[in-house]
């Protein structure tokens, strides 16, 4: 009881003495959550190079305002909102998340974020495409985006030259005794909807309507390749993205698909093995790589001293100069803001990162892919995978899956 | 900054906030009221005894309000949970005293019980504040080994385990290995606190090679520590020691009876330092160090047996036969319970005494610890044996001889022959 009441008194203290404080110059801790995939959450390894990667913003800001602290609290993607709504309810709740751009609206959406504040003319130097995913109906932004991560094939090159223009080129490249591998997660796979011509009925029945005879066509046919590459002996199929990059990593994979988010890493392992390049094109189109975004979604139970702290951290980490020294000491990021030119001369990967970043968002199915989510996800996930080991029909496939997506929008949930 | 003590001091960020003091208040402020009542003299009749009612009562309503003004309160919650998780002990304490005896229930609560909450409570309040897991995971280095604070947590956890826990089992053991191999009482006590001793030892030796500690540390540790025991706790070291030997050897076991300074006692235990008696004369309880037993000549009288010979002097008047005296003795004895009618009780005459033939009366006893009580009833016998046969108990007796032609005066005081110089006491009348 003891403790509780000094713990009181050390509160009031500390309460009463936070006013003057936030007036003059920011100070205290900031607690951030970091989202990350729950495969990454089990390996230490990765959380510490996402945490070294946060220190390129961490240090320069704490030289600048040295009585601040920052602390960076790990968290899974899938655990997070609950995480959030159990800590909000206690009042211990993050000054600050980073999340990606989906995450930041659900956030605000469950009123567990309040909304962005930043200066109209930094967010006039940010990617609107950005900025508007993140407008809400009543014009409030959800979060303030900070990084944009990409989508592209990623090959060893001591097993693999160059990287497969085409698909039919990657089969064959397959059919030639290099391993690819290919994740069977619908959001690892919606990049290649655009190839087939695809995205357009997944858009059309994610907003509940019927899609055209030859959209489902479409459709059917990515299924098929689908089916077909799996019949490769050199093409591996992963239920989830984590056990193929591994295995990338250790040099057992030629190509695969992967997001730059994950780059530092899979360099740590291949070092200049490790080639980047645009997703293969398919015989309808190009691919329909979907661009995702790390972004600021700032907590509930701050107080009103770190509310100014992590509204002057948001504000330093999207600043032109932050921006382009984050872009070129990590690799695999790009900058949201546009106020400087993304160097892409520097380097190749984000020559190819910034062709990506143009390529995405230009396939409303692709992204609408991105949206699906519970059940419907679930079921997803089990059609592609009858499809891939040839239990299930293509066409049955995208008939069950296209009648799943028109009632999901019935129902007002992709 | 130890990162350790950097990580947990982060956590006083929270309390910067409004929300997070205020439910620190809601409920320590109760707490503290409900202690003012428990202190307050002259407050209202029984007040006092619901000050824990009343204030866990103050501290819910302070979390009601709290979430009628929607302030964040999960963590008054959670404070209050904790404080009535504390007060549950009583009830839990007192539920165990119908199945445990108090001494045993005591050190279960104390040692086990009691510090294991605090600590889940220290640690659940820790997780509130920092990701427990994290924190486990920062890196120490500890004897020139590289270990987690995980790890030595996990690894001091288990040492006091089997300091304090792995009593119940080694008695558990030495009770089955008694019921096997027929030991007495007392070996079996002494076995549990070698298995226990066995146990411990074994467990710390498998703890510090779990931890992967640098052994040539430890070994320059152990080195340096020897020279310590040297000079400074060389009588602790000592008593350790004498009381292992001791131990193995036997000789003061818990259950044992020794007389210390004329007093029977039994050893309650035999400690690491020093062993627990029991003084029966007046319930006290005496530690000796264990070198006293180990240097010192000791008087036991359940070494090989628990048998004790008791006796009983007595005086019978120079008319009485002995051999009528001495039958009488030892049937007395004979019907006394606590003697042993084997060996039997016997008399015997041991002198010529200035006032009476002295004669003395040995008995056995199974207990050595009744020693007194049961000399108080053979006392009782033979009063009433003497009493129903007449035989006198005669006071001391001195003949004084006057010269003639003195006149009588009063004699010296003190010297006790007053009465034996005015008359003899009536025969049959001791």
């Amino acid at each position: 009881m003891c403790a509780l009441t000094a713990l009181a008194a050390a509160g009031v203290v500390a309460g009463c003495s936070s006013r003057p404080a936030a007036e003059a110059e920011p100070g205290g801790v900031l607690f951030v959550y970091v989202a990350l995939p729950a495969s990454q959450i089990k390996q230490p390894d990765a959380i510490d190079a996402v945490i070294e990667r946060l220190d390129l913003l961490r240090k320069p800001f704490r030289e600048l305002h040295p009585s601040v602290r920052i602390q960076f609290i790990p968290f899974a993607e899938e655990q997070l909102i609950h995480q959030v709504r159990r800590r909000n309810w206690e009042g211990l709740g993050p000054d600050l998340l980073l999340v990606t751009d989906r995450m930041a609206l659900e956030l605000r959406r469950l009123d567990l974020s309040r909304p962005a504040t930043a200066p109209a003319d930094l967010i006039s130097q940010l990617d609107p495409l950005a900025v508007q995913r993140l407008r809400q109906p009543d014009g409030q932004l959800a979060g303030l985006p900070v990084l944009l991560q990409t989508e592209q094939a990623c090959f060893n090159r001591r097993l693999l030259p160059e990287s497969p223009a085409t698909l039919q080129a990657l089969l064959q490249t397959s059919a030639g005794g290099v391993p690819v591998g290919l994740s069977l997660a619908p959001q690892d796979l919606a990049w290649l909807l655009g190839g087939f011509g695809a995205d357009g009925a997944i858009a059309v029945a994610s907003r509940g309507e019927r899609p055209s005879p030859r959209s489902q066509a479409a459709l059917v046919q990515m299924l098929q390749w689908l089916a077909d590459a799996n019949l490769q002996e050199q093409v591996s199929v992963f239920t989830s993205e984590e056990p193929m990059l591994r295995r990338f990593s250790a040099g057992e994979l030629a190509w695969i698909p992967c997001r730059s988010g994950d780059l530092s890493r899979l360099r740590h392992s291949l070092d200049d093995d490790l080639g980047v390049a645009g997703l293969p094109r398919g015989p309808r189109g190009e691919a329909t790589p979907i661009n995702t975004l790390r972004v600021w979604a700032f907590g509930r139970n701050s107080s009103a001293r770190q509310q100014d702290t992590a509204e002057l951290w948001t504000r330093f980490s999207i600043t032109p100069i932050v921006q382009r020294r984050l872009t070129l000491q990590t690799s695999g990021n790009l900058p949201v803001n546009l106020q400087l030119p993304v160097p892409v001369e520097s380097s190749a990967t984000l020559r190819t990162l910034e062709a990506t970043r143009q390529q995405a968002g230009r396939a409303p199915g692709a992204e609408a892919v991105r949206g699906i989510d519970g059940e419907r996800l679930t079921q997803m996930r089990r059609l592609i995978n009858d499809v891939a080991f040839q239990t299930l029909a293509p066409r049955t496939a995208a008939q069950t899956l296209i009648d799943s997506l028109i009632t999901g929008a019935a129902e007002g949930r992709p | 900054m130890n990162p350790l003590i950097q990580e947990i001091t982060t956590s006083a960020g929270y309390f910067e906030r409004p929300a997070v003091w205020l439910q620190l208040l809601v409920v320590s402020l109760p707490l503290l009221v409900g202690n003012a009542i428990r202190h307050w003299r002259g407050g209202p009749a029984g007040l006092a005894d619901r000050h824990r009612q009343i204030a866990l009562g103050l501290a819910l309503l302070g979390v009601l309000a709290l979430r009628l003004v929607g302030i964040p309160h999960g963590f008054s919650m959670f404070l209050l949970a904790l404080v009535l998780g504390w007060e549950a002990l009583a009830p839990l304490e007192r539920l165990l005293a119908r199945f445990l005896h108090p001494e045993p229930r005591a050190q279960l609560m104390s040692r086990l019980i009691r510090p294991f909450y605090l600590l889940a409570a220290g640690v659940a309040l820790l997780d509130q504040l920092q990701n427990v897991r994290d924190l486990a995971q920062l890196p120490l280095t500890l004897f020139g080994g590289d270990i987690s604070v995980g790890q030595l947590f996990i690894a001091l956890l288990l040492a006091y385990l089997l300091l304090v826990g792995s009593g119940p089992p080694a008695a558990g053991l030495a009770w089955l290995a008694r019921r096997t191999l027929g030991l007495t009482q007392s070996s079996q006590r002494a076995m549990a606190l070698i298995f226990r001793y066995t146990v411990v030892g074994l467990g710390l030796l498998l703890v510090v090679s779990n931890l992967g500690l640098n052994t040539t540390a430890l070994v320059a540790v152990a080195g340096g520590l020897s020279v310590g025991l040297g000079f400074g706790i060389k009588e602790v070291f000592s008593n350790f020691v004498s009381g292992l030997w001791l131990l193995f050897e036997g000789s003061v076991r818990p259950g044992e009876v020794l007389m210390v300074d004329g007093d029977p006692c039994e050893v309650r235990s035999l400690g690491l330092r020093a062993a627990v008696l029991w003084r029966d004369r007046d319930n006290a309880e005496l530690v000796v160090p264990n070198q006293t037993f180990f240097t010192e000549s000791t008087v036991t009288y359940t070494r090989s047996d628990r048998l004790r010979r008791s006796e009983l002097s007595v005086g019978a008047a120079y008319r009485h036969n002995p051999e009528q005296v001495i039958p009488l003795l030892e049937a007395a004895a004979r019907g006394v319970a606590g003697v042993l009618p084997d060996p039997p009780a016997r008399a015997f005459l041991v002198g010529y005494g200035d006032s009476a033939i002295n004669y003395s009366l040995r008995f056995w006893i199974a207990d050595p610890m009744r020693n007194l009580s049961v000399r108080d009833a053979v006392g009782r016998a033979i009063w009433a044996t003497f009493a129903s046969h007449g035989i006198e108990i005669p006071f001391p007796q001195r003949v004084v001889h006057r010269p003639a032609g003195r006149p009588a005066t009063d004699p010296p005081s003190g010297s006790g022959a007053g009465r034996g110089e005015a008359a003899n006491p009536a025969s049959g009348d001791p």
